[in-house]
């Protein structure tokens, strides 16, 4: 997907305007948050296995390399298929050139956002592949011509009403139908889909370094369905998926799950040990695992950065922010939107273009508190404004009027006199332009302010004079 | 860095780090933490170097200015004693856990960065972690006949862990009707210069905290943090509300005050 | 195809991490040090307590699958299971009945049951004979109803748990609106963790399958105007008939 990180101001403008996607947008937090939530206290030491989660994701990523070349070895030995991909495009031509060997004509896509980094779908199509998304919101997406908008709700922006004109130019229905009819036509439709498929595109939630096995978290039943009836299956992974043991799963599924839906677990974990076995009934007789860096290695290699790695892609971040679910989804200009998104889209894509997402936070810390394995975005995010201040030429973007702007705040919060002088100069200054103290408009910067809010004038008598009215007996 | 706050005898003496925003914007915030101190017996000594935390600069991205910034707070502060109280979650979380963040190259700044910030307590947090005393407050016959509710500001529950005090310091004033807020401790949208820089989304964050807390019927939003309080207090004036934003320093101020005038604060 | 590119982006990962290649140090973080005879001691006493605590963990998955959205009935002998399962089939009207080929039908008589109510069910296996997997997905795709056996359920999550293999596709539980799965006493494992150590024991003794499917409860969506809907891709409707 090509980067648009630099149309965050618009996006959010756009956004905030939209009143029907400010409504769906409210059922992030009384949805899925609140539904974390519960799952959260009704969890017998929730805490504790967040830390060891987050204890079993430390090690794995500091030993990445490690576990890597473990799984590859026992795909491998599982009679699996294991391509390294430096970059998208890399991962994308490993795959067109399979499905071309292959004679394929039709590939289901299961959920993989890291298919939407390659942009997948599309690259399919453009070379004649018939390439269907089979998650229900991915669908939906797919058919409005859209991004994501959710890391695990693609579509939640769109409004049951506008579904239904969706579906009913597509197939001609009704287009005031409800979601269990829109749901019905779009099993219909997926279910002929499914029969006819010869190739199919996951993604991968866990890979399981000691045994070789990719694990799929699903509830619609999608990935079962594309594990199960082509012949081949690609699996596409982002190179930190990985967990070191199976016994490991119980904990990592547990902590995913609720975090992500407030669910107990889903309704399928899909579990997948290589290709199908000789005396199988069915299942698919090729697997491939594709394993992608595509900027990955840049949150490795700074130490600052890493954590972001351990990211399991619940979404619980998201439903957390009351950024997100202002600005929503497109926003962010990139595959992955919200908290982590504010994180990793820029490191991925471009720090200097993506120069806004970190600063487009209030650093309130909700993203933090909900994270299944204690990711401290926040401190990411301070990190990430550093670099775009002073970090090497290719990352910083800052106007020379802040620069300077920062530089006489220092000037003048060196020493107590300057700071006291300087309050009061501002309040004479301002006096005339304020009424009662308050001014309701002001040039900029501070018109950003004042555009919804009225800003006080400093004090006459700032808190430094009354307590020393105070000391020489000046009294309360 | 962790502190933990435990129960000590009560000092004689208390530092007080005012901050920036205070100091020069709603001065009555600090004078309402001396004289609930001073009631309790406590001497306030005001370093008069002061000036800001950094906060401002380190959030914005520009740590070389704002450590100039922080070293001149640690200048000022490590050459005193004993508690520094603070009535500001953000500044308190500023020296407690960020100071470590800028200073983590510099192992000589690093042990004054601990010292000094083993000493900063949170109001709200000293009072009931530090003095100890279940009904502190209500022994100095707190009253204040209002209604009000009050809103979580996310570095005071977030950064430093304060997410009972205030609240349990609010229920011991007799006569004060504590009115829940629907997602209180979602973020009013302040955030420092996110309010100016993406004022947009920062606004909209804010119409949701105001319509949230006008639902509830309170004549005032009571928090404890200052940059917070001006900015929903700014959005109720440009929409000529009349409920007012009050510091909790301010309420048990005038609820210990001997005289219990009514107050004159500002909205 | 086999690994490709392995090397070269190995050699950036260690680049990136500073690191020499080589076993890490194991913190106790993970479970991967534990050593193979642990695991099968591990694998044992599950074993055991699946047995020595049957009956309450029967009766905590009779609760936590209703929870997730089974529908469920408890009943005290084969016979009367297999008399629900037929129950089940006729009450939904269903006349393409596919069944997996599994132990637990020769102790449950299903056949006889659904044949009494002028239902002649399917069975869904081709032997393994690679020709004739069309057949089976379309049959599985034609079918009303699949019923299975069940692996082992789980009592933390409401989970039956299933091994495609010879005999039991992986479509049959997925493709027909309705799946009913049988499950037997002694076959309940209290949460996850107990199911991976029998799985881990069995990847240690290179008795591992190709896959392994958890279900716990009807397929599900909530993509459209956030209301969860039942039975988008995979069953509408899912039985449990717990035999004990």
């Amino acid at each position: 997907m090509l980067p648009t990180t630099d149309r965050f101001k618009k996006g959010a403008k756009e956004t905030l305007a939209d009143p029907v996607i400010q409504m769906s947008m409210e059922a992030v937090y009384t949805g899925f948050h609140t539904n974390r939530q519960s799952a959260g206290s009704a969890t017998e030491d929730w805490d504790g296995q967040r830390d060891r989660g987050r204890a079993i994701k430390e090690h794995t990523i500091a030993n990445l390399d490690y576990y890597l070349e473990m799984l590859t070895d026992k795909i491998d030995g599982n009679g699996g298929n294991v391509f390294f991909a430096e970059d998208s495009a890399a991962a994308t031509e490993y795959i067109l050139n399979l499905a071309r060997a292959r004679d394929v004509k039709t590939v289901i896509k299961s959920k993989s956002m890291v298919s939407e980094e390659m942009s997948l779908a599309h690259e399919m199509e453009a070379v004649g592949i018939e390439a269907v998304e089979t998650d229900l919101g991915e669908y939906i997406i797919q058919l409005a011509g859209e991004a994501p908008y959710h890391i695990i709700a693609p579509a939640i922006h769109k409004s049951q009403d506008q579904v239904a004109e969706m579906f009913s130019e597509m197939t001609g229905t009704d287009p005031g139908q409800t979601p269990e009819e829109l749901t019905t036509t779009a099993r219909g439709v997926l279910r002929e889909t499914f029969q006819r498929a010869d190739m199919s595109v996951t993604g991968v939630n866990f890979a399981v370094a000691e045994s070789g096995s990719i694990v799929l978290v699903t509830n619609e039943g999608n990935g079962r369905m594309c594990t199960s009836i082509p012949r081949v299956h690609v699996a596409v992974m982002g190179m930190e998926k990985i967990v070191p043991s199976m016994q490991d799963l119980g904990m990592m599924l547990r902590i995913l799950i609720r975090s992500a839906t407030g669910q107990r677990i889903s309704s399928y974990v899909t579990m997948i040990n290589g290709p199908r076995r000789d005396e199988e009934e069915d299942g698919p007789e090729e697997f491939h695992l594709v394993i992608v860096d595509n900027g990955r290695m840049k949150l490795l290699a700074d130490p600052k950065l890493r954590e972001a790695l351990y990211c399991l892609r619940c979404g619980a971040c998201l439903n957390a922010c009351p950024v997100y679910r202002k600005v929503g989804g497109h926003s962010y200009g990139w595959v992955y939107p919200g908290p982590i998104g504010a994180v990793v889209s820029p490191v991925m894509s471009g720090l200097q273009q993506g120069k806004d997402l970190p600063f487009a936070s209030s650093l309130c810390g909700a993203c933090r508190e909900v994270c299944p394995v204690r990711i401290d975005i926040p401190n990411m995010l301070l990190h990430l404004r550093q670099k775009v201040v002073e970090g090497p030429p290719e990352e910083r973007n800052i106007g020379r009027i802040e620069r300077l702007g920062w530089k006489a705040w220092r000037f003048g919060n060196m020493n107590s006199n300057r700071f006291h002088a300087g309050g009061k100069i501002a309040h004479f200054l301002g006096w005339p332009f304020a009424r009662k103290g308050m001014f309701s408009r002001l040039p900029p910067p501070l018109s950003g302010w004042t555009r919804s809010r009225d800003l006080p004038i400093p004090a006459s008598s700032p808190f430094r004079d009354r307590f020393k009215k105070r000391q020489s007996g000046g009294g309360e | 860095m962790t502190v933990q706050p435990t129960k000590t005898p009560r000092p004689e003496r208390v530092q007080l780090f005012v901050t920036c925003l205070v100091d020069q914007f709603r001065p009555e915030v600090g004078e309402s933490v001396v004289n609930v101190l001073e009631r309790l017996h406590i001497e306030v000594d005001f370093p008069e170097g002061q000036t800001c935390c950094g906060q401002p600069a380190f959030n914005s991205g520009f740590r070389d200015e704002a450590s100039d910034v922080a070293r001149h707070f640690l200048d000022v502060f490590d050459a005193t004693e004993g508690p520094i109280i603070v009535p500001s979650g953000s500044c308190g979380a500023m020296v407690r856990n960020f100071y470590e963040e800028m200073f983590e190259d510099d192992p000589a700044e690093m042990e004054r960065v601990r010292r000094v910030g083993e000493r900063i307590y949170e109001f709200t947090e000293f009072l009931v972690d530090v003095l100890g005393q279940d009904d502190l407050v209500a022994e100095m016959g707190a009253q204040l006949e209002a209604n009000a509710t009050y809103h979580q500001c996310c570095h005071l529950e977030r950064e430093l862990g304060v997410d009972h005090q205030p609240q349990q310091l609010l229920g011991q004033v007799k006569g004060l009707e504590m009115l829940p807020m629907y997602r209180p401790e979602v973020c009013c949208g302040f955030g420092g210069t996110f309010a100016v820089k993406f004022s947009d989304v920062s606004t909209a964050m804010l119409d949701e905290k105001l319509d949230n807390a006008a639902a509830t019927g309170a004549s005032m939003i009571v928090a404890g943090d200052t940059g917070c309080i001006m900015h929903m207090a700014g959005g109720l004036r440009r929409r000529g509300s009349n409920q007012q934003v009050r510091h909790i320093a301010e309420i048990l101020d005038e609820a210990t005050c001997p005289t219990n005038h009514a107050a004159e604060g500002r909205a | 195809m086999g690994i490709t590119g392995r090397d070269v982006f190995l050699g950036r990962v260690r680049d990136a991490l500073g690191r020499s290649p080589g076993a890490p140090e194991l913190d106790g973080a993970t479970h991967i040090g534990l050593a193979v005879e642990d695991v099968r001691r591990s694998a044992d006493d599950v074993r055991r307590e699946m047995s020595e605590s049957g009956d309450a963990l029967l009766d905590a998955i009779t609760e936590s699958a209703a929870m997730a959205g089974w529908k469920v009935r408890r009943v005290a002998s084969p016979e009367d299971a297999a008399d629900v399962v037929a129950e089940i089939c006729s009450e939904a009207g269903a006349t393409n009945v596919l069944r997996s080929d599994q132990d637990v039908f020769a102790s449950i008589p299903v056949d006889a049951a659904l044949e009494s109510k002028g239902i002649s069910p399917g069975v869904a296996t081709v032997g393994g004979a690679g020709d004739d997997i069309p057949t089976l997905k379309q049959a599985a795709f034609d079918a009303d109803v699949g019923i299975t056996g069940v692996d082992y359920a789980i009592a933390e999550t409401g989970t039956v748990v299933l091994h495609p293999r010879k005999g039991l596709s992986r479509l049959v539980s997925l493709a027909p609106g309705r799946h009913i799965a049988i499950l037997n006493w002694g076959d309940v494992l209290p949460s996850l963790d107990e199911l991976f150590t029998l799985e881990r024991a069995d990847f240690n003794d290179d008795a591992i399958h190709g896959s392994m499917n958890l279900i716990s409860g009807p397929s599900r969506t909530g993509d459209i105007a956030a209301k969860i809907v039942e039975g988008i891709h995979g069953p509408f409707e899912v039985h449990l008939v717990i035999v004990g």
